[in-house]
């Protein structure tokens, strides 16, 4: 098992090395596309999460949602997008792959749920490109934007009581993001040139969640047994930024500009629900929002920084476990989402709607491949905005071993 | 998938967008001074024009078969090969020979070191040669059989013997271009040393054209530099112009610079060309230590644009350093053939008029 895990991830990391090159521009503005990911498996019911609680995977929304493993768990993924941008100039398709993140948990005490956890997640993504080709004066120009934030995270989860579940995670959010310029030029006396403006951030934050599964018994209502609500708040941090400009030549190359400077990544929330009914389905849902009015990072061009929601639903046909018939043991899921993103471009919210679905296969003792799709759309062609159509596909292994348990002998 | 197109370059911020712009900076100064060099040469000149003047050094590599064989020497010329000439051509050349007695290579000698004493014996060698000399033309002069001699018999003991010959000219019209022992050249058209010698009752001749050879030629700094105004580049010599850019206003200091040519405009009227004129000239990028030979240079043809001769140069890695605060804001111009001519090429200066001033013409884009 151990050896499956490191060619997995060794395929990984050798799969987002070939990324491609290109996609919105709507990943320019701030600190590019915030990816609000939560693993294979909430990516599939659209993004719910936070009510998530359970045995057999790592909840990387809400960090109370680990209470119930059992078994140390990995996981992680991989995912390919594919993005096809329409503006009044025409289209254009580009397609990446990448790392998806890695995860995981340890249970420290499963009477107390007492899980530590150990993850790296994507936070942002900046990766476009557009090229402008100026005929009479023989030049070429190429903008184009690369890198993202990243989170490097540890978390620890406790049942306080036994219906109420608290969790708290210390992230590292960091990652450099690039500008590029460059100039190509048809005329051979004239030389070609690139200017990259990178900025590298870093700061920490800090989030917690709890799971209430007692709604039953404080409504006095048996039908509401397998509901739980959840709840998430992620702390406001100073993010520092580097920036440095580089001038390059054919024949130079030069550091132009250096700055430090910080901005304040804003307060964001979230409340959540999931409810098993018939005993093999299961509906999650999740609100949550992160309050961008509030930042000082200062907008470029015609963008503005705004409150930024997420609504999103999802279901599960849950997996049948000691059943021969294959099928009845993949788990089966649907999800949909509304996402305001933190930004406007010309006075026009930038608002993300998509559609996803997936599965989970089986793959030996409680592990899982979640296979997932995503397609949906962002922005408008109006207002001399872009509107892109999304796809995307994510594989992603969720795995459990009997580590640093202690096995009692008769 | 797609390559890069332009469908969402509208929404880029104007700040991501940096645009060309093209602006000129004017020289600042300028200045003229003597850059000697001792290269190899694949020309020889000898002889002296208004203020210009231009001794010849010459030595042959004598084989050391015919050393122990000689015993008379009965006659000695030296034969050289016109190919040039720098002044009135009908003008008669003449000079006069001497013996050397010191080394006469080295890029410091100059002819008032020369004439300071010590480097040729004050005896001529040879009669004065003195004859009109057509461009294609081969002369001859005999030298003193002694001397030549006393090369044969001083080898191998004293090798120091054998120090050429030193051709001082004597004429005042014209100075004139000979083949050099440069690989460039024929043999048959090099220079020649051609002995004939006796042994007892036989005798026999020899053509001796392997050697080293070179020219020094000279005019004062008062004497080619008549207007301060003008920026003076002379072959030769050589002077070298130096064009100084303290001020590179308008171009930001962050600006990433994608060309920048430099444009110097000829003085016709002061510039001195001939038939043999190689109209070129190199930049030189001017370092802390100097003209620094080494940087990449940029040769420039000149053309004709709107009735002036314009000589342009494409110093961009220069202004691209120049814009980011190097101290060393200057550029060194010299003749592409400073080692083969006489060519006098003279621009105008910063105080001319703005479309005749050295200036250089920037395309650049701002990078913040």
């Amino acid at each position: 098992m151990k050896i499956r895990i490191f060619l997995w991830i060794s395929c990984s990391c050798l799969l987002a090395s070939q990324a491609l090159a290109g996609g919105p521009t709507y990943s320019r503005f701030g600190i590019g596309s915030l990816l609000l990911f939560g693993g294979g498996r909430i990516d599939a019911l659209g993004g719910s999460g936070i009510g998530l609680i359970g045995d057999r995977f790592i909840n990387r929304l809400n960090p109370a949602g680990m209470a119930r493993i059992s078994l140390t768990r990995f996981s992680g993924g991989f995912e390919y997008s594919r993005v096809s941008s329409e503006d009044a100039l025409g289209s254009s398709t580009y397609a990446r792959g990448s790392f998806a993140g890695l995860a995981f948990a340890i249970p420290i005490s499963t009477e107390h749920g007492i899980v530590w956890s150990m993850e790296s997640s994507p936070y942002s993504l900046v990766n476009y490109s557009t090229q402008l080709n100026d005929n009479q004066q023989g030049i070429t120009l190429t903008y184009r934007g690369s890198g993202g934030l990243s989170t490097l995270g540890t978390g620890l989860s406790w049942s306080v009581a036994d219906q109420l579940s608290l969790g708290l995670k210390l992230n590292y959010l960091y990652g450099r993001t690039r500008q590029v310029a460059r100039f190509d030029f048809s005329d051979l006396s004239f030389i070609d040139s690139e200017i990259s403006k990178s900025r590298f951030h870093s700061g920490f934050l800090v989030s917690g969640g709890l799971i209430y599964e007692g709604l039953s018994d404080l409504l006095n209502a048996p039908s509401l047994k397998t509901f739980t609500i959840g709840a998430i708040l992620s702390s406001p941090a100073s993010v520092s930024m580097d920036d440095e400009d580089i001038l390059t030549t054919t024949n130079s190359f030069d550091t132009t500009r250096t700055l430090s400077s910080s901005f304040n990544l804003p307060l964001a929330a979230g409340l959540g629900f999931s409810y098993i009914f018939s005993n093999r389905y299961m509906l999650a849902g999740d609100v949550s929002s992160q309050f961008w009015s509030s930042t000082n990072l200062a907008p470029v061009g015609t963008s503005e920084f705004r409150n930024s929601s997420r609504f999103s639903l999802g279901m599960e046909i849950m997996p049948e476990r000691d059943i021969d018939n294959y099928f009845r043991r993949v788990a089966y899921r649907i999800g949909a989402s509304y996402h305001s993103t933190y930004i406007s471009v010309n006075g026009r919210p930038i608002n993300e709607f998509y559609f996803t679905g997936g599965m989970g296969f089986p793959m030996g003792f409680d592990s899982r491949l979640n296979v997932g799709l995503h397609v949906g759309f962002r922005g408008t062609t109006s207002e001399g905005l872009q509107k892109d159509m999304m796809y995307r596909l994510t594989f992603s292994v969720s795995a459990s071993e009997a580590w640093f348990l202690k096995i009692e002998e008769d | 998938m797609d390559d890069p197109n332009p469908v969402g370059g509208s929404l880029l911020p104007l700040s991501d967008l940096p645009i060309i712009k093209v602006d000129t900076m004017y020289s600042s100064s300028h200045s003229t001074s003597v850059e000697r060099s001792s290269t190899i040469l694949s020309r020889l000149m000898l002889g002296k024009f208004q203020n210009y003047e231009s001794w010849a050094f010459v030595s042959f590599l004598l084989p050391e078969s015919l050393r122990v064989a000689v015993i008379k020497i009965n006659d000695a010329k030296i034969q050289f090969r016109t190919n040039y000439h720098f002044g009135d051509s009908l003008s008669p050349l003449s000079f006069v020979a001497h013996r050397a007695l010191k080394s006469w290579f080295g890029d410091s000698l100059t002819l008032d070191s020369l004439n300071a004493g010590g480097y040729y014996d004050p005896n001529p060698i040879s009669a004065q040669f003195n004859s009109t000399v057509g461009d294609t033309d081969k002369i001859q002069f005999s030298i003193d059989t002694a001397m030549v001699r006393s090369w044969f018999v001083n080898f191998p003991d004293t090798v120091s013997a054998n120090l050429g010959v030193v051709l001082r000219p004597t004429n005042t019209n014209v100075i004139k271009g000979f083949m050099s022992f440069s690989e460039r050249n024929p043999t048959a058209l090099r220079p020649q040393l051609i002995i004939r010698y006796a042994k007892g009752n036989d005798t026999g001749s020899v053509a001796i054209s392997a050697g080293s050879a070179r020219f020094i030629a000279d005019i004062s700094y008062q004497n080619l530099v008549q207007n301060l105004d003008l920026v003076y580049v002379q072959s030769g010599v050589s002077y070298l112009g130096f064009l100084n850019f303290l001020n590179t206003n308008p171009i930001p200091t962050k600006a990433s610079i994608h060309r920048a040519q430099l444009e110097l405009t000829l003085n016709p009227g002061a510039s001195r060309f001939n038939s043999y004129t190689v109209d070129s000239l190199v930049v030189f990028f001017v370092d802390a230590f100097g003209v620094n030979p080494r940087a990449p240079t940029d040769i420039s043809e000149g053309k004709v644009v709107a009735g002036r001769k314009l000589y342009s140069f494409d110093i961009q890695q220069y202004v691209q350093g120049w814009v980011r605060g190097s101290p060393n804001r200057s550029v060194a111009i010299q003749t592409y053939s400073f080692l083969e001519t006489l060519d006098l090429f003279v621009f105008y200066g910063e105080n001319s008029g703005a479309a005749l001033k050295p200036r250089v013409v920037v395309t650049y884009s701002p990078t913040q």
